[in-house]
């Protein structure tokens, strides 16, 4: 799925993996997030030579409705972990509004663990 | 959806196999017949490929599958909380890895082992810890009880009762590792030994 904007000269279309891999560096840049989780199918992409990484950020858009982000993140221990997600939520909402113009409709932060 | 897929494929290859099971066990398949068809199949280079290929599309499909299905088992366990921009759900191997570096930090304790269930009531930790000799069990199990349940509070935002009930497994010699250890080192610190002038 990929989202479009039409303008005079054509059609711009943004890859939900553009949208994913900027979901990645935002969260990266909240104080207290250790690591963006991997799965199989990221790390197969990054053996195979795809360089930008977006790990097992998932990014869905239904019908008519506005884009969904579900990140998975390990957190740095000492930190308070709703004050963490919620600080990631801001930041890559803010982070995909500003650089693809994309409203979110949810964005779903899934703790995997805690580590130094 | 993709789970009632993965579940799907994983019936069609159990019933496959039993009904192949089945017509072999009742003689419904000639083995003559059978044998012609394997035979071509091991010969044929066209056959081969089509088999292997189809092997490897099998692998793949029961890896995605089980990942499918693991991926499900643990998104239930899971403690969530909503916010303004959306769903934010805790595993409780997080909650596992927080207790453990908790009671790491603890010099009372040698090695800790974290079990976390999420019921109705609220919490269940089951902490199971290896102690030094010196410490007062009572005392400190308790002080350790109360240290995980408000650390969880902060760091997780929890209101839910929280119920730790910790398990001592073993209790090991402090001072006699220590004297060990102070014997080693006062071994090696001989500086220049072994030195001829």
């Amino acid at each position: 799925m990929r989202e479009e904007e039409k303008t005079d000269f054509g059609t711009i279309k943004i890859h939900n993996n553009v949208i994913a891999s900027i979901a990645y560096l935002a969260a990266l840049e909240v104080d207290g997030v250790s690591r963006i989780c991997d799965d199989i199918k990221s790390r197969i992409a990054y053996l195979i030579g795809k360089k930008t990484k977006c790990g097992a950020i998932d990014t869905k858009t239904e019908k008519n409705e506005n884009m969904s982000i579900t990140v998975p993140i390990i957190v740095k221990y000492g930190y308070n972990i709703p004050e963490v997600a919620l600080k990631v939520q801001e930041k890559i909402k803010t982070a995909v509004e500003q650089a693809a113009d994309i409203p979110l409709k949810d964005i779903v932060v899934k703790i995997k663990g805690v580590e130094k | 959806m993709k789970t009632a897929l993965s579940i799907l494929f994983y019936t069609i290859i159990f019933a496959f196999i039993g009904t192949l099971a089945m017509a072999f066990a009742f003689h419904l398949i000639d083995i003559n017949e059978l044998m012609t068809q394997l035979a071509y199949a091991y010969n044929d280079l066209r056959m081969r490929l089509i088999t292997g290929l189809s092997g490897l599309v099998f692998i793949l499909l029961s890896f995605s599958a089980t990942q499918v299905i693991t991926g499900k088992i643990q998104r239930e366990k899971t403690i969530a909380f909503n916010n303004p921009n959306g769903q934010v759900t805790i595993t409780l191997s997080a909650v596992e890895d927080l207790i453990k570096r908790l009671a790491h930090q603890l010099s009372e304790i040698k090695d800790a082992k974290a079990d976390v269930k999420a019921t109705k009531k609220g919490i269940d930790i089951r902490l199971r810890v290896v102690l030094r000799s010196e410490t007062n069990i009572p005392d400190f199990t308790a002080r350790l009880q109360d240290l995980i349940a408000s650390k969880i509070q902060e760091v997780f935002g929890i209101d839910e009762p929280i119920n730790v009930k910790i398990h001592v497994a073993k209790i090991i010699g402090f001072e006699d590792k220590q004297k060990k250890r102070s014997e080693k080192n006062e071994e090696i610190d001989v500086p220049y030994q072994g030195l001829k002038i």
